[in-house]
C-alpha cells in the first residue's frame, strides 16, 4: 500500500487540479462565426407595422425573424411581444396655448385608452410637456411670456409608473401656457425624454407626440421665425438635428405623431431623389415659419412622396385646437402588436443599417414583413 | 448531441478494445514526452501504439490513437488519428459553438545530435479527413479551417540528474481566416509559433511526473469565451504515468491539460478560458 502512495497522491493531486481548472462546459473550440463580425453584443430594435405589412400576429417567437446587418444576417436572440415584455408609454406633449383642447382630450381618454392594456404583463406611463423649453430648462420667463403678464413657469415630466394615477395627476397639472409663436421644441423633449427619463426593462418604448405645429432643428437659431420670445442667452432652442433624434430613436423607440398635415409640403420628386440608389437621405421637410415636421420621425411622410422610412410609428393629423382623443389615433393595435426584438452584433459596431424580416403563417396562409429600420445608432 | 456521444463511446470502445489486445504483446513501452511536448530522443525499438481520451467538463471527449516506429536511423515516424466532435456546454459570446474536426497526423523526428543537449527536428502533416469546422450554433453558420496543417519543431532536451529538460520550440500553420457559410470572413489562428518547456522526472521505477507549459510567441492559439474572438492562452499540461505492470510493461497516464489534443497542431492550441480536460492514455509495444 505504501509503494501504492504516491500514485494516489499524484491522481489525487491530478483530479483537484483538473476540478479547479475546468472553467464550466468549455471545450476545444475552433473558431466560428458570429453576428457580422468577431466578437458579438447584443442589440434591440422594437418594430411595429405601418409600411404596408399586416400587424404581426401575437406568439410569433426569434426563428419567425430574420435580422441583417449592413446586410449580413445575424443571430436573432429573442422576441418578445410588447404585451408579454412590457410596454411603455410616453406622452411628449405641447403643451403651448393653443394645445388646451388637446390636453383636454387626452384627459378625457386615457382612463378608456389605458383599459386596452390590462392584458399585458407590465405597462408604464410617463410623459414631458415641452412648448420651446423642456424641463432641463427649469423655472424660466422665455418660455412663458405669452399671454402678455406672466412672469415665470416650469415645463415638467412625470416618470414611468404602473400605475395610471401618477400620469392622470400629471395630467391634471397640465395647463396651455405660453408659445405665441412658432415652432416648439418636440425634438428636444424627445431627446431629453431618452436621455433622463428613467427608463424600465420593459420591451417596446412607445411615444405619443402631441404638437400643433413644427419643431425647432438646431440649424434655426433664435430670433424664432416670427421673432417673438428668444431665449434670453441666445443659444438656439434645439441643440438637434431632425435626422439626429431619428437616428437616436430607431430601434429604440417608436414615436407617433399627432400633429398637422404637412402633406403639401412633401414632393415626390424630392421622394424620388431620396430613394434613388446610393441617394444619402436627410429628413429635411421644413414648412417655413412654422418649423420641421416631425411625422418624419413617426411613419417617415406620406407614403408617395417618402424620402425614408420613420421609427415605425403611426402619423395622426391634428387640427389647430382640437381635441385629441387617444383611442381614435389607431396606434393602439400597433402598440399591443409591436415586438422588441433581441440579436447579436458585434461589440464595436456602433450603428447599422437594420433590417428585420417577419415569416410567419396565419390562418393558414404564408406572410412575411419587412421592416427596413435603417441606419440605427446602438 | 445524443448521437455525438454514441460516436464518442464507440471510439471509446475501439481504442479500448486494440489496446487490451495489444497488452499481451507490450515490451517496454516508453513515455519519454510530456503531455504536450514529445521527446528529443527518436524512437527506438518495436512499434508502440499509443491511445488517448481526453474528457472535458463539458461531458465532450476528444480521442487520439496512433503508432510510433523507429523508420531510420535515430529517425523516428509516427502516425496518429484525432477525432474532435464536441459542443461545448458553455456558450462562447453567448452562442455555445460546435467544433469538429478528424486529422490524420504524419510526422516525422529526426534525431540530429547528442551529447549534453539532444535535439531533433520534427517536420508534420496533418491531414484533415472531415473539415475542421467551427460552428455557431445558433445561426448554424460554419468556418472550414483547411485541408492540411503543416507543422514544425525543433526539440531540444538535456538531462539533469534523473529529471530531463524539453525546449521545444514549434510551429503549425492553420488558416489565418476563412470564409464562413455566411460569407462572413472569420478570423483564425494564423500560423502558430510557441516555444515548449517541459520537465519530466522519474519519482521510482515505475513512476514519473511530467509537465509542460508552452508560450505562443506567435499567431493566436485559442477563442475568447467572452468575445469568440481568437487571441493568445498559455498551454499547459501535467501528467503522471505508471508502468502498470512488470510482465506486461505498458504505461498508464493520466493529465490533465487545455490542448486540444496530442498532434503538433492541436499540441499548440489551447481550449477557451482555460478549460481543462482529465485525459488518460495508455502506451504499448507491438
Amino acid at each position: 500500500m505504501r509503494r501504492q502512495l504516491p500514485v494516489l497522491s499524484v491522481v489525487l493531486a491530478m483530479l483537484i487540479i483538473m476540478v479547479c481548472g475546468c472553467s464550466g462546459g468549455l471545450s476545444p473550440t475552433l473558431p466560428s462565426p458570429d453576428g457580422g463580425g468577431g466578437g458579438s453584443d447584443t442589440g434591440s430594435s422594437t418594430i411595429s407595422t405601418t409600411s404596408g405589412v399586416d400587424l404581426l400576429p401575437y406568439g410569433l417567437s426569434a426563428t419567425n425573424f430574420e435580422v441583417t446587418l449592413n446586410g449580413d444576417k445575424t443571430v436573432v436572440l429573442d422576441a418578445i411581444p410588447a404585451r408579454d415584455g412590457g410596454v411603455s408609454i410616453c406622452f411628449i406633449f405641447d403643451t403651448t396655448g393653443s394645445m388646451g383642447n388637446a390636453i383636454d382630450g387626452v384627459k378625457e381618454s386615457i382612463v378608456e385608452f389605458a383599459s386596452e392594456f390590462t392584458d399585458f404583463e407590465k405597462v408604464y406611463w410617463s410623459g414631458m410637456e415641452f412648448g420651446d423649453g423642456t424641463p432641463s430648462d427649469g423655472i424660466n420667463t422665455w418660455d412663458f411670456s405669452f399671454p402678455p403678464g406672466l412672469t415665470e413657469g416650469e415645463r415638467t415630466l412625470v416618470q414611468p409608473s404602473q400605475d395610471l394615477n401618477d400620469l392622470n395627476t400629471w395630467l391634471d397639472g397640465l395647463v396651455a401656457i405660453g408659445g405665441g409663436d412658432w415652432p416648439e421644441n418636440p425634438l428636444k423633449a424627445l431627446m431629453e425624454a431618452k436621455a433622463t427619463i428613467n427608463w424600465p426593462e420593459v420591451g417596446a418604448r412607445h411615444f405619443i407626440t402631441i404638437i400643433d405645429v413644427g419643431a425647432h432643428q438646431r440649424d434655426v437659431p433664435p430670433p424664432d421665425p416670427d421673432q417673438n420670445y428668444p431665449r434670453p442667452d441666445g443659444e438656439p432652442f434645439c441643440p438637434w438635428m431632425g435626422s439626429e433624434v431619428l437616428a437616436a430613436f430607431r430601434g429604440w423607440g417608436i414615436i407617433h405623431a399627432v400633429s398637422p398635415d404637412y402633406s403639401a409640403n412633401w414632393t415626390e420628386a424630392e421622394a424620388d431623389a431620396a430613394n434613388a440608389p446610393g441617394a444619402e437621405v436627410t429628413p429635411s421637410v421644413v414648412i417655413p415659419e412654422q418649423g420641421w415636421d416631425i411625422r418624419e420621425l413617426a411613419d417617415g411622410g406620406p407614403p408617395e412622396s417618402r424620402t425614408h422610412e420613420g421609427t415605425g410609428g403611426k402619423w395622426t393629423e391634428l387640427l389647430f385646437r382640437e381635441r385629441v382623443d387617444l383611442n381614435e389615433l389607431g396606434i393602439l393595435d400597433l402598440i399591443r402588436q409591436s415586438y422588441t426584438i433581441v440579436y447579436r452584433k458585434p461589440v464595436d459596431m456602433t450603428s447599422a443599417h437594420v433590417v428585420i424580416t417577419a415569416s410567419y403563417i396565419e390562418d393558414g396562409v404564408s406572410k412575411t414583413g419587412t421592416f427596413d429600420l435603417g441606419e440605427v445608432t446602438f | 448531441m445524443q448521437m455525438l456521444k454514441q460516436k464518442s463511446f464507440l471510439w471509446l470502445l475501439a481504442v479500448s478494445a486494440v489496446l487490451v489486445l495489444l497488452l499481451p504483446q507490450a515490451a517496454t513501452a516508453q513515455t519519454d514526452g510530456t503531455p504536450n511536448l514529445k521527446s528529443a530522443r527518436a524512437y527506438e525499438g518495436s512499434p508502440l501504439a499509443w491511445g488517448e481520451v481526453r474528457f472535458w467538463a463539458s461531458s465532450n471527449e476528444t480521442i487520439a490513437v496512433g503508432v510510433t516506429d523507429d523508420v531510420g536511423d535515430r529517425l523516428e515516424g509516427s502516425i496518429g488519428l484525432l477525432d474532435i466532435d464536441v459542443s461545448g456546454r458553455d456558450p462562447v459570446a453567448n452562442v455555445v459553438r460546435a467544433s469538429k474536426m478528424r486529422l490524420l497526423a504524419v510526422d516525422l523526428k529526426q534525431q540530429v545530435s547528442e551529447g549534453d543537449w539532444t535535439v531533433a527536428i520534427n517536420p508534420g502533416l496533418e491531414f484533415a479527413l472531415s473539415d475542421p469546422t467551427g460552428t455557431n450554433t445558433a445561426s448554424g453558420v460554419s468556418a472550414y479551417w483547411g485541408d492540411v496543417i503543416p507543422t514544425l519543431g525543433i526539440v531540444m532536451e538535456r538531462l539533469y540528474d534523473d529529471s530531463t529538460l524539453i525546449i521545444n520550440p514549434k510551429m503549425a500553420k492553420w488558416r489565418s481566416s476563412s470564409v464562413a457559410t455566411n460569407n462572413q470572413v472569420v478570423k483564425g489562428f494564423g500560423t502558430v509559433v510557441g516555444i515548449g518547456v517541459g520537465l519530466r522526472k522519474p519519482v521510482n521505477p515505475r513512476l514519473q511526473l511530467s509537465a509542460d507549459v508552452t508560450a505562443i510567441i506567435c499567431g493566436r492559439n485559442t477563442v475568447n469565451e467572452n468575445t469568440n474572438r481568437v487571441e493568445k492562452d498559455l498551454v499547459w499540461g501535467i501528467s503522471a504515468s505508471y508502468l502498470v505492470s512488470d510482465t506486461r510493461p505498458t504505461w498508464l497516464t493520466v493529465f490533465t491539460s487545455n490542448a486540444f489534443g496530442p498532434t503538433g497542431a492541436t499540441s499548440l492550441l489551447a481550449t477557451p478560458d482555460n478549460a481543462a480536460c482529465f485525459g488518460v492514455r495508455l502506451d504499448s509495444t507491438f
